[in-house]
């Protein structure tokens, strides 16, 4: 039996059983979830075992082991993954994967990508994960070739899941959960699923958090010991955010179904900056709004076992609004808005032309505008058309995917000049290959170039600014193989994955000194070569039915180096930020009394300069956190309290400098589930 | 993307007063030549990593980070300027802030002064002194004056938006108003003119856009270098007779310069074709002397700041190579030799104290 018809079988299984409307095909984390369900007796359908491009799968479960509080506390469990953090709750987050830089990181919300064109690259600190089902990462792209063709068109997906409703003799289920900790954190959250009839359920979601953010780090102002140093409190480090989410489940027949979502975002809190020697006041005055909505759609229609169709859309604005009170100017003060909207829609079809051999062809466009209040400014549109073509071949043993994306954008603006329309193709292709029918290894291999485009602010910000920017190219070739075991003794199950690659950036854009030193510009200007390793190991030993352990390891190795210009004094250099070796772990220890998950993650030294020289490293670091929780029932309310130790080494690393990290903390968290 | 990205003029009492001079040789009864150089270097945006670092010439060595070995402290957020008087050195951190005083021997910090307007950081740029004085222009729109005795701020003076370099000539300080902050606006192109017995402006005078280095001869004639609008209206090079304060182009290309015995040794570098060149021109004559001072095909990347040793008129420069890596100090000999170089003294390095 081929994996697809395993997979439809299983589907049609929940469905049945589950009353549930969630079908296949919805985005490639729903089958992830329904796949990870029937691992019981299939473990050789493990997705991150299987899958030709690497893969690592956080679940629900999974996560709350992570002692995470945002998405982004989650993601740093990645091998692969540098975090750019600038420290609290409401410091900016990034996700760059294998040193390719943030923006070419397409970051999945239910099966649609979030754009930001301003920046090119979202904010992963404003998820939170309470309403998360599961969030994965893909290197190159997902295994699925059945999706939008946005989905083709970034160097790797990081993909959040939101829970899904599923019924069994209750027409309405949901929890909620209160979170309270160090800093003055409060962060209420509730979620609801109700069964409006056959075909219809919806959901509704909802978290506010506020925090004072006021924690105290220790300044040093020299790199050895006998330097001195100070304890301070990181100032303007409030944050408050309210999320509000709706979602709309319809399974209209056996054959069709889809959902809408809409979402309503609010955070309003303090930019720290970096901390100044002997000046914490130029640090107190900035502040930035956000203000969000959208909604998309999704409808997926099986005409027959052969044929296939899915139509995407959606509708999103944002804003900024970002203020200094004390600026220098003769205003006194400095308020820049900030406004985005795109319309975007995608049809996808798939057509299975045998039991192991697909095609599919996908068409999106997009249309995405800005507005600010800045002097000149270009009040910049573009309209991307995204094509794409993919076909795969998978049987047991073997899988083979080809993917080309075209990709066409038309820029306009109201005043001034008209950045460069771009007309791409970008192709990929990915196989695995198991070599042994009775043993779970397979080889895994793929090449992808991609590129990104340059955002509005690199085009059109100001004097830095420049229209005559190209695409950023990135190459990527992947050679790993994945190894599962199961059932031997004690060891229920454990998986393993090594993956080499080496990834090229070509014109990468950067900012350099143009007109005067006054005036900065953005150039297609630099080369990066990156060679790396990921490592990802987790088991689960089970002592006895009531005590087992499950545990997660992973070690990255990235050797990411400048190769821009041999005369430069950086050739040959590590990028900034990019530590050579990074990895995380986790231990959850399950029994009847109570539950114990610790988790660490670790950096080595990093540099803030292009330079790598001493007086530029930033030290290593590691953050350990554990924490206990129980579960127990009263009254058909599931309870779950847990307290969580955070940083308990308290260390006030530095991922960014200047930018230090909160130390020792705690937070206690009471989730009921009805 | 807040930053106004710093250039830096280097402005040495030592020049401007020839009494300091006087004093400064009084102390030593060997010949005079320069053993060491104090190299001031900005540092990267944010990254508390400006520098002052020491280079030893006999021995040809360095220390990096001489203010950081001598006081188990780093110097802090963007080193603007520094000035020496006496047996003090006066350092301008304007990120952090505040001025740091340093004795001029041992590196060691005699105050830090700090520069607040309540809770506003002042953001000091550029210092001079004149007469047991030191002034000081800030981001805030203002010249505060530091008694070099008590080493305590004794005044503060409003001028015009952003104020930049600085000189005196007679007892009149006069200012130059950048309006770098007001870039929006169309800067500011106006030179302040302040009585130094009352110090109060007296006058302004109108020169190019975006004026930010001043400097004087000793026949009352200052120079101005005003940046333009990186726009239609270019940078200019502008001579002020300060007995009739008429304003004259010179029609020169000029990014920084200092006056040395009534010689301007200027530099400029053109980002978009990054070509440099170092003139000398003639202040009594008004003519260049030197159409290439650098003889010997010597090439800076991004020239940075210039200085001249009284001893035997060595002009020093400073390589900023990118504006982000670690620069250089380049050292050539009057006929424009290059005599040495030292390679990596800080990232940004704007400055030089020559010490004898």
């Amino acid at each position: 039996m081929n994996l697809l018809v395993e997979k439809r079988n299983l589907i049609v299984g929940i469905l049945l059983l589950s009353g549930s409307i969630i079908t296949f095909s919805q985005s490639k984390t729903d089958s992830v979830t329904h796949l990870r369900e029937v691992t019981i007796t299939q473990k050789a359908l493990n997705p991150e075992i299987k899958s030709a491009t690497p893969v690592q799968i956080l679940s629900e479960k999974k996560i709350q082991t992570l002692n995470a509080l945002l998405l982004s506390d989650a993601v740093k469990h990645f091998p692969g993954v540098t975090i750019k953090d600038y420290g609290g709750i409401g410091g900016l987050k990034t996700i760059s994967v294998r040193g390719l830089g943030a923006t070419h990181t397409a970051v999945v919300y239910d099966g649609i990508a979030v754009s930001d064109v301003q920046t090119g690259q979202i904010d992963i600190g404003r998820f939170t994960l309470d309403n998360v089902q599961s969030i994965s990462l893909n290197s190159g792209q997902t295994d699925q070739i059945f999706q939008p063709a946005r989905m083709f068109a970034s160097a790797s997906v990081l993909s959040i899941q939101t829970q899904k409703p599923v019924f069994s003799n209750r027409n309405i289920t949901g929890k909620i959960s209160m979170k309270a900790g160090s800093f003055g954190l409060i962060n209420p959250s509730f979620t609801f699923h109700g069964k409006i009839n056959r075909r219809l359920s919806a959901s509704f979601n909802g978290d506010w958090l506020s925090a004072n953010g006021k924690y105290p780090y220790t300044l040093h102002y020299g790199t050895q010991y006998t330097d001195s140093s100070s304890v301070e409190i990181r100032k303007n480090t409030d944050v408050k955010n309210i999320r509000l989410e709706g979602t709309l489940f319809a399974g209209f027949s056996e054959k069709s179904n889809g959902y809408l979502k809409a979402q309503f975002f609010n955070s309003e809190r303090g930019l720290p900056g970096a901390v100044i020697f002997y000046n914490d006041k130029s640090t107190s005055s900035q502040r930035l709004q956000d203000n969000s909505f959208f909604t998309q759609a999704n409808f997926t229609h099986r005409f027959s076992n052969r044929w296939a169709a899915q139509a995407n859309a959606k509708f999103n604005r944002s804003g900024i609004n970002y203020t200094d009170s004390a600026w220098m100017n003769s205003a006194q003060v400095l308020e820049n808005t900030y406004n985005q909207r795109e319309i975007y829609g995608s049809i996808a079809v798939m057509n299975s032309v045998t039991e192991n051999l697909s095609f599919s062809a996908a068409s999106d466009v997009s249309l995405n505008t800005m507005e600010a209040n800045l002097h000149n400014f270009a009040y910049p549109g573009r309209l991307t058309w995204q094509s794409s073509l993919a076909s795969k071949y998978a049987t047991n043993r073997i899988s083979l995917t080809g993917s080309l994306l075209l990709t066409q954008t038309y820029e306009s603006v109201k005043s001034g000049v008209t950045a460069d329309n771009q007309k791409k193709v970008s192709p990929f292709v990915s196989f695995s290959v198991k070599p042994l029918e009775e043993i779970n290894f397979r080889i895994r291999s793929f090449y992808k170039n991609i590129f990104r485009m340059p955002s509005f602010n690199d085009l059109y910000y100001l004097r830095t600014g420049e229209r005559k920017l190209r695409p950023e190219d990135a190459h990527q070739i992947n050679l790993g193989i994945t190894y599962s075991l199961s059932k031997l003794k004690w060891l229920e199950n454990i998986d393993f994955s090594a993956d080499m690659y080496h990834n090229r950036i070509k014109n990468k854009i950067v900012a350099k000194p143009s007109a005067s030193l006054f005036e900065w510009t953005m150039t297609n200007f630099g080369t990066v070569h990156i060679t790396g390793l990921d490592l990802h190991a987790e088991a689960l030993i089970a002592f006895s039915e009531d005590i087992s352990v499950e545990t997660g390891v992973n070690y990255s190795y990235q050797h990411a180096v400048d190769m821009t210009d041999e005369t430069n004094r950086t050739y040959g250099h590590q990028l900034p930020y990019t530590p050579f070796h990074s990895g995380s772990g986790r231990v959850n220890l399950i029994n009847q009394w109570v539950n114990i998950a610790y988790s660490v993650i670790w950096s080595g030294v990093r540099y803030s300069n292009a330079q790598n020289y001493t007086e530029n490293r930033l030290p290593a670091y590691s953050d350990h956190s554990i924490s206990l929780n129980k579960t127990f029932i009263i009254d058909n309310l599931t309870f779950r309290p847990s307290i969580e130790f955070l940083n308990i080494f308290n260390k006030n690393y530095e991922v960014i400098r200047g930018f230090p990290m909160p130390g020792r903390s705690f937070r206690i968290n009471i989730t009921v589930n009805i | 993307m807040k930053r106004v990205n710093l250039l830096i003029l280097t402005i040495f009492a030592i020049l401007l007063s020839a009494c300091e001079v006087e004093d400064i040789k009084k102390k030593t009864d060997l010949p005079n030549e320069t053993v060491k150089l104090l190299v001031l270097s900005e540092g990267s945006f944010t990254n508390n990593n400006s520098t002052l670092a020491y280079y030893d010439l006999k021995n040809k060595t360095t220390d990096k980070d001489y203010f950081l070995t001598q006081n188990k402290r780093g110097l802090g957020e963007t080193a603007n300027d520094m000035i020496r008087y006496g047996s003090k050195v006066y350092i301008v951190m304007n990120g952090s802030s505040r001025i740091e005083i340093i004795d001029i021997n041992t590196g060691k910090s005699i105050r830090q002064i700090p520069m607040f307007e309540g809770n506003v950081a002042k953001g000091p740029r550029q210092i001079i002194s004149h007469n047991g004085k030191v002034y000081v222009s800030s981001f805030d729109d203002t010249v505060t004056r530091i008694d070099t005795a008590s080493m305590t701020i004794d005044g503060s003076l409003k001028t015009g938006f952003d104020p930049e370099g600085m000189c005196v000539v007679g007892e009149k300080l006069y200012v130059a108003n950048s309006g770098g902050l007001e870039w929006a606006n169309g800067y500011e192109k106006t030179i302040s003119v302040v009585d130094l017995k009352t110090f109060s402006e007296i006058q302004e005078l109108e020169v190019g856009i975006n004026p930010v280095h001043l400097h004087a001869d000793n026949q009352g004639d200052i120079y101005v270098v005003s940046n333009g609008d990186y726009g239609e209206n270019p940078a200019r090079f502008q001579r002020i007779d300060t007995k009739t304060n008429t304003v004259t182009d010179l029609n020169l290309n000029v990014t920084n310069f200092i006056v040395f015995q009534n010689k301007a040794y200027m530099y400029s570098y053109d980002y978009f074709t990054k070509k440099m060149s170092v003139k000398v021109f003639d202040c009594l004559t008004e003519k260049v002397i030197n159409e290439h001072f650098i003889s010997d095909g010597t090439i800076l990347n991004i020239p940075y700041s210039i200085q001249i040793d009284p001893f035997n008129n060595d002009v020093y420069m400073t390589d900023a190579i990118d504006n982000s890596v670690s620069g250089d100090v380049f050292c050539f000999d009057k006929t424009g030799k290059l005599k040495f170089q030292v390679r990596e003294v800080g990232i940004n390095p704007n400055n030089i104290i020559l010490l004898d």
